[in-house]
């Protein structure tokens, strides 16, 4: 992959309508994801 | 270049494949993969907010703005009806006063509380105010205790006392001793609206001369500028893109079905052509819309046909049958003459009766009396009770003779609709008859919805009531649609598919509504997802 390809291009207007919608929903679950698979307990001894 | 959404989509699989690889057997391994998903999260919340923000903006751009007033046709419509309710030639100072509504709430009293029959009394009260006659005790003797109750009533009421724990109190304890009490009241207010007649005529009059000449207009002129103000409210009130909208958000249609290559938009196009049509051929798909937009207002008014139709069968079997249209109107009013005399034989027995009763009790010895006196008041209950039998009659013959003043063979549902519309204590009657209703709110709604029905002017279906069947009327609107190329069958206008026959046509309206607008389909489903985010997260904030 070369380094123009590497590049993100970060302006939402360029996206479809449907292409934001996928993005909202797929951050949303992600951030639901890290929520579940964070550790609670990390009070045992090494 | 990748895209923001390829980015997003390529980071959480790599993401993901780090945190499932990242040991996690000791508290130094869970530290490390916790500060490492913070670090993430933290990002990932931060993209969220700008991509929230975005769409939310974006979502509002696509809003199109009611620019409709309603407000002021709705006032000029609301004041020509008060007109036209004044102005009704069909019938008398008696309903225009509201008197026979309050009359159906009193016999019909065993739906209230203490609290709303005493509104009842005293709005009867009011009404003889509002042509200057005041009421004292001495107008409340049809019984003994019509006056017991009444004078303290009064009373009550002069002294503008809202506690009316003391009325409750002396309403018992005449109720044990003459549990018709609320009846023999109800007839103590007819006599007294009977006596006072004139000056209610009078004031109707009055009211009827001042609306025509600061109106300039009579009731037949009321009527023409009411219809094109209906018209108007009609078209103004159609439904618009803005509606499409907020019906979407409320999730009452499904925005998916709108979609071109949605099954169900495809079949309900085809469904509802005869023959198909090019979607490219714009004037005949701009006929084909404005039929189904026809159709629809036909079918609305068929289906109220549909729910009074218990109503209308009632009238025809009542009024309408050959044995009853044989009955001469003379005879009719002759009848209504013989109770009324009848009536005013038997109330002065009872006058003179109470005389006695009330001279009795006046007295100051009294102990001889005593027991002529008990005998006294139950007598005069009686007979109270046997005029309350025959004001029952007067008031059916009372309906017949205003049935008989307009029915013909060419009697139509409109004015079937306009006869009971003027009649509120009958059409009340004939509602809870025809459909066994026990619940005086399911009544009232009935009744509201009818008198809608029946005041609006834009109904169209002609039919004489005598003819009138739900399959024949429902025939007339089939083969007129057929041969505007519309698929209707019979099965479309049963009852219980009306409502999902009408859902058919909204969909293809509300898509040709979309089309004309600058809302698309895409559009419209954005505005929802959008509108279903924020929701979501009122709820998450809520829990």
């Amino acid at each position: 992959m070369n380094k123009e390809e590497k590049k993100v291009d970060f302006d939402l207007s360029l996206l479809t309508l449907n292409e934001l919608v996928n993005l909202y929903d797929n951050v949303t679950n992600f951030l639901s994801y890290l929520s579940e698979t964070k550790i609670e307990d990390t009070k045992e001894e090494d | 270049m990748a895209n923001f959404l390829e980015y997003i989509e390529e980071d959480i699989q790599s993401k993901k494949l780090l945190f499932s690889s990242m040991p996690v057997k000791t508290k130094t391994n869970k530290r490390k993969l916790n500060a490492k998903i913070d670090e993430v999260y933290n990002a990932y919340s931060e993209y969220k907010k700008s991509i929230k923000k975005y769409i939310e903006l974006k979502s509002k751009s696509f809003n199109v703005i009611d620019n409709r007033n309603t407000a002021d046709l709705a006032d000029k419509i609301s004041k020509l009806e008060n007109i036209r309710f004044i102005l009704n030639p069909s019938n008398t100072y008696f309903e225009k006063m509201g008197f026979d509504t309050l009359f159906y709430q009193i016999s019909n009293s065993q739906d209230f509380n203490f609290s709303s029959l005493n509104s009842v009394f005293n709005e009867f009260i009011n009404k003889f105010e509002m042509v200057n006659i005041k009421l004292n005790k001495s107008d409340f003797i049809y019984t003994y205790y019509v006056n017991q109750f009444m004078s303290s009533f009064l009373e009550i009421r002069k002294s503008n006392n809202k506690n009316i724990d003391q009325l409750t109190e002396i309403f018992e304890k005449i109720y044990w001793e003459n549990p018709e009490i609320i009846s023999h009241i109800e007839l103590n207010f007819r006599k007294l609206i009977r006596k006072n007649e004139k000056k209610f005529i009078d004031y109707i009059n009055k009211l009827k001369k001042e609306l025509i000449e600061k109106n300039n207009m009579d009731y037949k002129n009321c009527l023409n500028q009411l219809s094109i103000l209906y018209q108007e409210m009609n078209t103004i009130g159609k439904e618009n893109v803005s509606d499409i909208i907020e019906l979407a958000k409320k999730g009452e249609l499904d925005v998916n079905h709108f979609f071109e290559e949605s099954k169900v938009r495809v079949s309900t196009y085809s469904s509802l052509m005869l023959d198909s049509l090019n979607i490219e051929n714009e004037p005949a798909m701009h006929k084909f819309y404005e039929s189904l937009e026809k159709l629809k207002n036909n079918v609305k008014e068929y289906a109220n046909y549909v729910k009074f139709s218990p109503l209308i069968n009632d009238f025809k079997l009542k009024y309408l049958k050959k044995s009853n249209s044989e009955i001469n109107k003379n005879d009719a009013n002759k009848r209504l003459k013989e109770l009324e005399s009848q009536i005013d034989k038997n109330e002065n027995k009872l006058n003179k009766l109470n005389k006695k009763i009330f001279g009795t009790t006046n007295k100051f010895f009294i102990t001889k009396e005593k027991t002529s006196t008990v005998d006294l008041k139950i007598e005069s209950v009686k007979q109270a009770t046997e005029l309350y039998d025959l004001y029952q009659k007067y008031n059916e013959e009372y309906f017949k003779v205003m049935v008989l003043d307009v029915v013909n063979n060419n009697f139509a549902l409109k004015d079937l609709l306009h006869l009971y519309y003027s009649f509120d204590y009958y059409k009340k009657e004939a509602i809870k008859n025809s459909y066994e209703i026990n619940n005086y709110d399911e009544l009232i709604e009935y009744s509201d919805s009818f008198d809608l029905f029946a005041l609006d002017l834009t109904n169209v279906i002609v039919c004489p009531v005598n003819a009138f069947d739900e399959a024949s009327v429902a025939q007339v609107i089939i083969n007129k649609y057929r041969l505007l190329n519309i698929n209707i069958i019979n099965e479309d206008l049963y009852p219980e598919n009306i409502d999902s026959f009408i859902e058919r046509i909204n969909l293809i309206l509300r898509i040709q509504e979309i089309e004309k607008s600058q809302l698309t389909v895409e559009k419209l489903w954005f505005i929802v997802q959008v509108n279903k985010y924020l929701i979501n997260e009122l709820e998450n904030k809520q829990k």
